[in-house]
């Protein structure tokens, strides 16, 4: 039976190059979860803070929150890549986690080697991995230049290549980042297309996204997280309200940091989470804190 | 609506940690390609662009036995048809456990991107790791059987014992890279102690020297020594010879001992792991 079930998680990240005494800069920060010292007086980032939640066969769950809200975060809890630093997760059934398709990917092999070593890393048998090679190739359409080392490819090819491989298995639970299958618009509506098979064959798809339309379309629940909480829960239209409500009050509070990201107008949502690779790289890392800090003195 | 419908809460016990621990390695030893195809990418990525990759490796290795060998045997004033095999020998297997035991610390380090990104048992990157190490470990044996040609040493049934050996020695390379690993995630400084354990072993360890030269007085150095226990039941085999049974012995002691100490501290630990990456 697939399922997810979250009992009080919560995630701390350790900040140990930070001391505690930036402590009292951050007290008026207003994006992320809250920074704080624990006993030890090591800097933490409490990017989630007791999320309970339970995801059943069926369900379709968008994840909103504006930056540093833990959507990132509660994505790997639920793909069970991050275990929580106090609570419980759950996960049943097999789970595939589009969040980083190029992670890992070896940019002196070459396409086709790429694609054997990724598709076994992912789970395949050497027999697989092989019988997957037409499907992925008529995918990507990338002709002679799988024969190539991939650190020839431009960036859209290597999205292209990276995409076809990691879809080419329908997973039970599906978590995903909305900046997965950004490549030029013509692969734009296969990746579309593809991602809506997967969809339609998983069990459970969590997709942290800011973009509401999408969500509508594609989901039957939703879970506005704010300051690693969940803020609300439930029905993708009321949720609309929720973040929105959420968002213009994170930049009311942060004045400056609007500017500084455009990535959190309201007016227009944002086709990316955040750069490239920053949302599935360090989990927490010096710009994001570096934005908090700036925040308290503008 | 899913949360429209109200369901009891599911009574589930937190699993014990020791148990998620000893699971993470079952299931990464059950899911075995993965860890062998990263083993063999790294391998390949060395070959890129080189005409003989890793080989290089090999040409250093008989440069060493070479110099070393002919100064050494007559500053130890030892035959060169006998000492030249030994030192060979042992320093091939040293390569093998020496650069293993340094890499190990870096196991979860230089995998974050795999840890961060895709679920699945962490162990996967300790087996990536230990395998990396043989494959290429075994450009340098390639010189064994030249040893053997030149000098004559007889290949009989002890010479299979290598293989037990190697067996012992990747179960306890194993629980190292549990205890090393971790700790260098969290603490950056670990991989330099252990290099410098690692280079300080090489010279307590009877590679250079034979332990009869040390007979009656560092008996600690050839008896106790974790290292020279493992390098001689490596060693004694492509020598020809059977280890002695202490050795076993030893090192059976020293797998049980690391594996009580590593096993806990794993369990303690290891959901930190992705954390400190």
């Amino acid at each position: 039976m697939t399922g997810i079930e979250l009992f009080d998680a919560s995630v701390d990240y350790p900040i140990y190059s930070a001391s505690a005494r930036s402590l009292k800069t951050a007290i008026a920060q207003k994006v992320g979860g809250a920074i704080r010292a624990d006993d030890t007086s090591r800097v933490v980032v409490r990017a989630l803070d007791r999320v309970n939640l339970s995801l059943r066969s069926g369900d379709r769950l968008a994840l909103f929150g504006s930056n540093g809200s833990g959507k990132s975060t509660l994505l790997k809890v639920l793909a069970g890549i991050l275990e929580p630093s106090s609570g419980r997760a759950q996960i049943t059934g097999h789970v595939s986690a589009l969040l980083d398709l190029q992670m890992g990917m070896d940019p002196e092999a070459t396409g086709y080697e790429n694609i054997l070593m990724r598709s076994i890393f992912l789970g395949a048998s050497f027999e697989e991995a092989r019988s997957r090679i037409p499907e992925i190739e008529a995918f990507s359409e990338l002709g002679e230049y799988l024969r190539f080392p991939i650190r020839t490819y431009s960036s859209g090819m290597i999205v292209r290549l990276a995409f076809a491989i990691s879809t080419v298995i329908s997973p039970e639970i599906l978590a995903m980042d909305e900046q997965v299958g950004a490549a030029d618009a013509a692969f734009s509506l296969k990746a579309q297309a593809r991602i809506n098979e997967l969809i339609g064959q998983a069990h459970i798809l969590v997709f942290a996204t800011h973009n509401i339309e999408d969500a509508k379309k594609t989901c039957n629940r939703a879970v506005v997280l704010k300051h690693g909480r969940i803020d609300f829960d439930g029905a993708v239209d009321a949720a609309e309200l929720a973040y929105k409500e959420a968002r213009s009050e994170a930049e009311a509070l942060s004045g400056p940091l609007a500017l500084a990201e455009p990535a959190s107008s309201a007016d227009q949502p944002p086709l990316k989470n955040t750069e490239p690779g920053a949302s599935s790289g360090p989990p927490l890392s010096g710009p994001r804190l570096a934005r908090a800090a700036r925040s308290t003195r503008g | 609506m899913s949360t429209d419908v109200p369901f009891p809460a599911p009574v589930i016990r937190p699993a014990p940690r020791l148990k998620l621990a000893v699971n993470d390695l079952a299931i990464a030893a059950k899911e075995w390609r993965r860890w062998w195809i990263l083993a063999w990418t790294d391998v390949k990525q060395r070959y890129r662009r080189s005409r003989i990759g890793q080989f290089w490796l090999t040409v250093s290795m008989a440069a060493t036995i070479l110099g070393i060998g002919t100064v050494f045997s007559l500053i130890m004033r030892q035959s060169i048809d006998s000492y030249f095999p030994y030192l060979g020998v042992g320093l091939i297997v040293w390569a093998l456990i020496s650069t293993t035991i340094n890499e190990l610390p870096l196991a979860f380090i230089t995998s974050d991107v795999y840890l961060k990104s895709y679920p699945g048992p962490r162990a996967i990157v300790i087996f990536r790791t230990i395998l990396r190490n043989v494959i290429i470990a075994g450009h340098n044996f390639v010189l064994v059987p030249v040893l053997w040609i030149v000098f004559g040493i007889p290949i009989n049934w002890a010479t299979l014992l290598f293989f037990v050996g190697l067996v012992i020695f990747a179960v306890n390379m194993v629980w190292v890279a549990l205890l090393v690993g971790t700790l260098s995630a969290r603490f950056r400084d670990v991989p330099q102690v252990v290099t410098n354990v690692v280079q300080l072993a090489f010279f307590l360890t009877p590679i250079l020297f034979r332990p009869e030269q040390i007979r009656d007085r560092l008996t600690v150095l050839t008896h106790y020594n974790p290292f020279a226990n493992l390098l001689e039941v490596l060693r004694a085999p492509l020598l020809g010879q059977v280890p002695e049974g202490h050795h076993y012995v030893m090192i059976g002691i020293i797998t049980v001992v690391g594996y009580a100490i590593a096993i806990p501290f794993y369990a303690r630990f290891r959901e930190r792991v992705v954390y400190w990456l």
